[in-house]
């Protein structure tokens, strides 16, 4: 079996790698480059509303440097969850940037698009064959849903011989696992590899910004190694990282069965490179991909504030309780009914709301109230009318009118937009792990009619 | 050692971090310094799982002790999702200060 390796240029497409480090990726005999362009770990925003998390600009640099990449090296570049959340508005809009990166060299490249938005006649459609995972409440599939592709869709990708592969939503271990496990490597060595690629440089010792890794198959276990000369990778690096962002360290789910690395070695070959061994790999009963929605919710502005006064500081949840009320009454007398939620947040200040839980007190606090309501128009009118309400909502301990916010801005209220809320997930059982998937290979680039 | 002292945790670690394993779950990894610090942590009344769910304030959790990697990993739904209206931490990064403050004594030399 011929060895093959694989080049992760960084974490996630957009969040940036250096030029010297990919420059090293060409010194090694790649066989293919692979990046995801996102995950859930944002949040629900861009799965609901179908922006994307890193600007174009940003995403434009790295994917820039990745054609150019795969384009001298003749080898292909695969792109999964493209656009933070892999909706079909984000990967066209991923197939357009492509386009253009493509017609400013005067190249053409075959590109192999794979769309994952799932539409709720389809979904309802699969009832019968939609179940929760474990643990998790009742599956709510109303917002906007994706399938999350395993490696089959890749692989089908590359067999129409596409240069380049933008994927929707996809594991993001399927992306380096696919080319391996389709020449024939052992499928618990390519997925736990793709395991520690997907993050880009994260298993190294000593990262600070993000970069990228390569990593290795050949029939003995694999091989990782940064890319960069400066990083390097340690048995205890590369085994911790294993724990990273995984519920279970001794295990991780994937479409078509469980890795298990409870028995896996991590060895020294140098001071830079790792060799793994001993995972395994037991194929599932069923073959299930993961859905996941994100649904709307309203509409938020925001005010943020500071809190000094001890004495305020000293009764803040009555304050807020009575503040708060008083909001709820004036917005039901200007936006009735528009209301969705009202909540306010205490950072600091011996609070124990918020992730402030245990932290010692300290003097000052910051507040931090959210407007939720059904239109913008009235989370912006309820948070500007409820804002002023909370500036001078008073204490018992001081006569007169009082100011006890130190309001961070002018205007006070910030405008957050559409936000949105994860459905619970949910699994589709297949036959065929093509199926909800829809692939096509267009040509992109200079032929293409410009 | 003022550090140790609001975080005595750290005097037997070389990583304490939390983050998201999906949406609905939040993770947290401990890992030690050598592998004496994991097995007075594993014999530790503070890293028995009645403790831990005090601590971090939850119902339930997973405990695993992963001892080639001298870590442990503690595992429990959130009991907001990540981005619902409430939820302060969207990576759900911040979920392992709570452990920081478990004291394990001070390791030999210190």
């Amino acid at each position: 079996m011929d060895p093959v390796t694989l080049l992760s240029p960084t974490g996630i497409l957009g969040s940036g790698f250096s030029d010297a480090s990919l420059a090293r990726g060409r010194e090694f005999p790649v066989d293919l480059i692979a990046c995801d362009g996102g995950s859930t770990d944002p949040g629900p925003y861009y799965l609901g509303s179908g922006n994307t998390l890193f600007s174009e600009a940003a995403v434009e640099r790295d994917l820039d440097r990745l054609v150019d990449l795969t384009l001298d090296l003749g080898v292909p570049l695969v792109i999964g969850s493209f656009g933070t959340a892999g909706r079909d508005d984000q990967v066209e809009a991923g197939v357009r940037l492509l386009d253009r990166l493509l017609a400013r060299r005067g190249e053409t490249a075959d590109v192999a698009v794979v769309l994952c938005d799932q539409s709720a006649e389809r979904l309802k459609g699969w009832r019968d064959r939609i179940s929760r995972p474990p643990g998790g409440g009742a599956a709510s599939l109303d917002g906007h849903t994706v399938a999350v592709m395993g490696h089959e869709p890749i692989n089908a990708a590359l067999a129409r011989g596409a240069q380049i592969v933008l994927a929707g939503r996809s594991s993001d271990a399927a992306l380096f696992a696919a080319l391996p496990i389709a020449r024939g490597h052992d499928p618990a060595a390519a997925w736990h590899l793709g395991k520690v690629l997907e993050c880009g440089a994260a298993a190294a010792t000593n990262r600070s910004a993000p970069d990228g890794m390569l990593g290795g198959l050949d029939g003995d276990g694999f091989w990782v190694e940064p890319l960069s000369a400066q990083l390097s990778c340690s048995p205890s690096s590369v085994a911790t990282h294993s724990l990273y962002e995984n519920p279970d360290p001794f295990r991780f789910l994937e479409p078509g069965g469980a890795v298990d690395i409870s028995e896996a070695t991590y060895s020294a070959v140098d001071e830079r490179r790792v060799r793994v061994r001993g995972s395994t790999f037991a194929p599932a009963e069923e073959y299930t991909v993961k859905l996941e929605s994100a649904r709307f919710v309203g509409y938020q502005s925001v005010a943020i504030a500071g809190l000094g006064d001890p004495v305020h500081l000293g009764q803040i949840d009555g304050w807020l309780a009575g503040g708060l009320d008083a909001v709820r009454r004036r917005a039901g007398e200007l936006f009735p009914e528009q209301l969705i939620d009202l909540r306010a947040t205490v950072y600091g200040g011996g609070a124990v709301q918020g992730p402030a839980a245990g932290v010692a007190p300290r003097d000052q606090a910051a507040l931090v109230i959210e407007y939720t309501a059904a239109s913008q128009e009235a989370a912006d009118g309820i948070a500007s009318v409820g804002t002023h309400l909370l500036l001078h909502w008073p204490v018992p301990q001081y006569q007169g009118s009082v100011t006890l916010l130190a309001l961070r801005h002018s205007p006070p209220v910030l405008r957050r937009g559409a936000v949105y809320e994860f459905g619970r997930p949910a699994l589709l059982r297949l036959d065929d792990p093509l199926e909800p998937f829809r692939l096509t290979v267009r040509t992109l680039g200079a032929a293409h009619g410009r | 050692m003022a550090d140790d002292d609001r975080a005595p945790l750290l005097r037997w670690t070389t990583m304490v971090r939390s983050k998201n394993a999906g949406p609905f779950t939040l993770t947290i990894d401990v890992v030690f310094r050598d592998h004496h610090g994991w097995q007075l942590a594993r014999e530790s009344a503070d890293f028995r799982p009645e403790r831990l769910r005090e601590l971090l304030g939850v119902d339930q959790l997973e405990l695993y002790w992963y001892e080639a990697g001298n870590a442990l990993k503690v595992t429990f739904p959130r009991s907001t999702p990540s981005g619902a209206l409430g939820d302060h931490d969207v990576y759900g990064g911040q979920g392992y200060a709570p452990l920081l403050s478990i004291d394990l004594g001070l390791p030999p030399g210190l």
